[in-house]
């Protein structure tokens, strides 16, 4: 049987997921990855990689809890494995606070994550400016680990890597039987998507081993997220900006916010600041589309917009999208409008 | 007033500060000297993980849970400090694991968060099929005790590298106030049966992705002879062994082989982490922590000692909670000998 050409353009956190799960699942598909960026240079290498979701509008519930739900059973299968430390999953436990109490206390995920429950009065008495907070366990998945260990697993299974900037999808089409767009912030550009903006966030990675546990205030603003080599405290949430040097106001105020927060954190050291361009959008879009070209119609599978839950929803997303491109390699595609 | 400690450990240091903070304003000249073989980072709180949680269960010693309690509270009050990274003091959460059900363990409400573990998270260690999971707080002794050493220092405590005889060799040279901190070589001072080692061996690894403590509990091999995980501020601790009656300083290979292999059982992740070095310490245990004063004639005269020794595997968790006993032991002494330029009926 002919080997059904695949490309996958982005080699992200998204990208590479993608990728894995074709490649691993479909034997009769030979993917390739095509991008400009690799780790360490992708927007989630400079990501904390904590897995906490946020509740999209206009996609099902039963949708949203799936692709997170897939996407932390995968990664604490791997956490619970030797292949961990290669892999940089590892569980984390921490507190998210909020200073007015939250119209749902209980989010849909808290069921995908561990022992989710509300903070005790003696553990919310560290922070005096909040009044309700969640306790729980999840999963650190950081990307600077995870992304060559993803690599490695595509290669394993024959999987081909292009460092190429891709600018022209109706011209790859040509030489390939599908696409997976998994190209994030830049689809603005290659798919002309007015919906995909960046949400700038800067964060500081300070020396700070003592630290245990993450506190994320509920506001998305103020996090602290220990790691393996650094903890990563942030941080910001600028719509449209796309500047990606570092913003000394910024680094100011995260770093009075995070030592409100934690005040230990006065005695750390700052080891760099790093900023990265969330790929926003109202909701991720995984959905299939067609090209029509030359009488042929080709599937591009969409997989981009994950906003600030790239890593969240990483697996989950990739499982998503290999369902549609399996379902258009067996169904008929709609007919070429003229 | 001349105060003499006998002992640099956690014990030591930590009754040195007490008897300080409670009683250098009260009385008019109150020198206080510290006197060990052995100081940080050689000691026995030097080696310890420094896990904040006593012995699941206080076989009716409520003295103790109180000062385990206390403790905590005093290294909670101290997080929000501006020293509690140069103190060594953090907090860590984690799991308590146990092959089959158990009564709710002592320090159930000292800890912040506690709560059972869910089917899921035990999942996660098969093996075992309950368990707990809280917050509770970190105390590295080798930061914890060059701080205590610093703080006494400032504060003109004197501290003098020497192994003691015996009681009356300081008594003769002059103490007024023994404090008897030696940790599990207290019956070379004065014979003690009920006091034993526990040696423990542990490996140090380097595994930065662990952030939780892992202990579990097997009541047919006993506290601490189950693997433990607990991750320092830098290291791994990976352990355990508690061989009652073994003296024996030297690091084990066949007891780092059995750590090993337990420990990777329990967390399949450790397999690539970097194996640092191993340590050996023999816990002072005994049936109960001896805290009491003791008269000891010598010919015509007599001196006052107050034992502080025997706290097992849980000095760092108990310190605190004995060394205000300990102070407050000292101060029944200064009473009776009219020293204090106030009376209070208790501390």
């Amino acid at each position: 049987m002919k080997r059904v050409k695949v490309l996958v353009v982005g080699a992200g956190v998204v990208g590479l997921s993608t990728a894995v799960c074709v490649a691993e699942t479909l034997p009769y598909c030979s993917v390739t990855v095509i991008a400009e960026k690799f780790s360490p240079d992708t927007t989630g290498d400079g990501a904390a990689g904590i897995l906490l979701p946020k509740e999209f509008p206009d996609i099902p519930l039963e949708r949203q809890k799936r692709w997170f739900k897939e996407s932390f059973d995968h990664l604490l299968a791997i956490a619970d494995s030797p292949q961990a430390s290669d892999a940089g999953v590892y569980l984390s436990s921490g507190y998210h606070i909020f200073k007015d109490i939250p119209c749902d206390k209980k989010p849909f995920w808290s069921d995908f994550v561990l022992g989710f429950r509300y903070m005790t009065d003696r553990e919310m008495k560290r922070f005096p400016n909040y009044k309700f907070g969640q306790a729980f366990t999840t999963l650190k998945c950081e990307c600077l680990n995870y992304l060559p260990w993803l690599e490695k697993r595509l290669r394993a299974v024959g999987g081909q890597i292009i460092h190429e900037k891709v600018t022209d999808l109706q011209k790859l089409a040509l030489n390939y039987d599908a696409i997976m767009n998994c190209s994030g912030l830049s689809s603005r550009f290659l798919l002309k998507d007015e919906e995909v903006y960046p949400i700038r966030g800067q964060i500081l990675k300070v020396s700070a081993p003592w630290l245990k546990n993450f506190i994320r205030d509920g506001d998305g603003n103020t996090y602290i997220y220990p790691g393996i080599r650094y903890v990563s405290i942030g941080g910001t949430r600028q719509a449209d900006d796309w500047r990606l040097e570092v913003d000394k106001e910024d680094s100011k105020g995260i770093l009075e916010r995070c030592c409100r927060l934690e005040p230990s954190l006065r005695a750390a050291q700052v080891m760099g600041e790093w900023v990265g361009l969330r790929p926003g959008r109202a909701n991720p879009r995984v959905e299939r589309q067609y090209l029509h070209l030359q009488g042929r119609q080709v599937p591009v599978v969409h997989n981009y917009g994950h906003g600030g839950c790239g890593v969240t929803l990483s697996w989950g997303t990739a499982l998503d999208a290999l369902d549609l491109l399996r379902q258009s390699l067996f169904e008929k595609p709609p007919q070429a409008r003229l | 007033m001349r105060v003499c400690i006998i002992g640099a450990g956690v014990i030591g240091l930590s009754t040195a500060q007490s008897i300080y903070q409670h009683f250098h304003s009260r009385i008019s000249s109150l020198t206080i000297e510290v006197y060990a073989d052995v100081f940080t980072p050689l000691t026995t709180s030097d080696g310890a993980a420094g896990l904040w949680q006593p012995y699941l269960y206080d076989k009716g010693n409520v003295q103790e849970t109180k000062w385990n309690k206390e403790t905590f509270d005093y290294l909670l009050s101290c997080l929000s400090s501006p020293d509690s990274v140069k103190m060594g003091i953090f907090l860590q959460s984690g799991y308590n694991l146990c092959p089959e059900p158990q009564p709710d363990p002592s320090f159930k409400d000292a800890v912040l968060g506690f709560r059972q573990l869910t089917k899921r998270e035990l999942d996660m260690f098969p093996g075992y099929s309950f368990g707990w999971f809280n917050t509770a707080l970190m105390i590295e002794g080798k930061t914890y005790l060059p701080w205590l050493m610093d703080w006494l220092r400032q504060r003109n405590v004197k501290f003098y590298q020497r192994k003691i005889g015996s009681f009356k060799e300081l008594a003769d040279s002059g103490a007024d106030v023994i404090i008897n901190c030696s940790g599990v070589r207290s019956g070379d001072l004065q014979p003690d049966p009920e006091l034993q080692p526990a040696r423990g061996q542990i490996i140090k690894v380097d595994a930065p992705w662990l952030k939780h403590w892992i202990l579990t509990h097997d009541s047919s091999s006993g506290v601490y002879n189950s693997p433990y995980i607990i991750p320092g501020s830098r290291l791994v601790t990976v352990g355990g062994v508690f061989q009652v009656g073994n003296w024996n300083l030297q690091n084990s290979s066949v007891d780092h082989k059995g750590i090993w292999e337990a420990a990777c059982k329990l967390e399949p992740s450790l397999q690539h982490a970097r194996i640092v070095e191993d340590w050996t310490g023999l816990r002072p245990a005994r049936s109960k922590v001896r805290l009491e004063r003791e008269t000891i004639q010598s010919g015509p005269t007599s001196f006052e000692v107050i034992h502080n020794y025997g706290h097992g595997g849980f000095g760092l968790t108990i310190h605190r909670g004995c060394a205000e006993e300990a102070a407050r032991l000292f101060g029944q002494i200064l009473e009776q000998k009219g020293l204090l330029a106030f009376s209070k009926s208790r501390l």
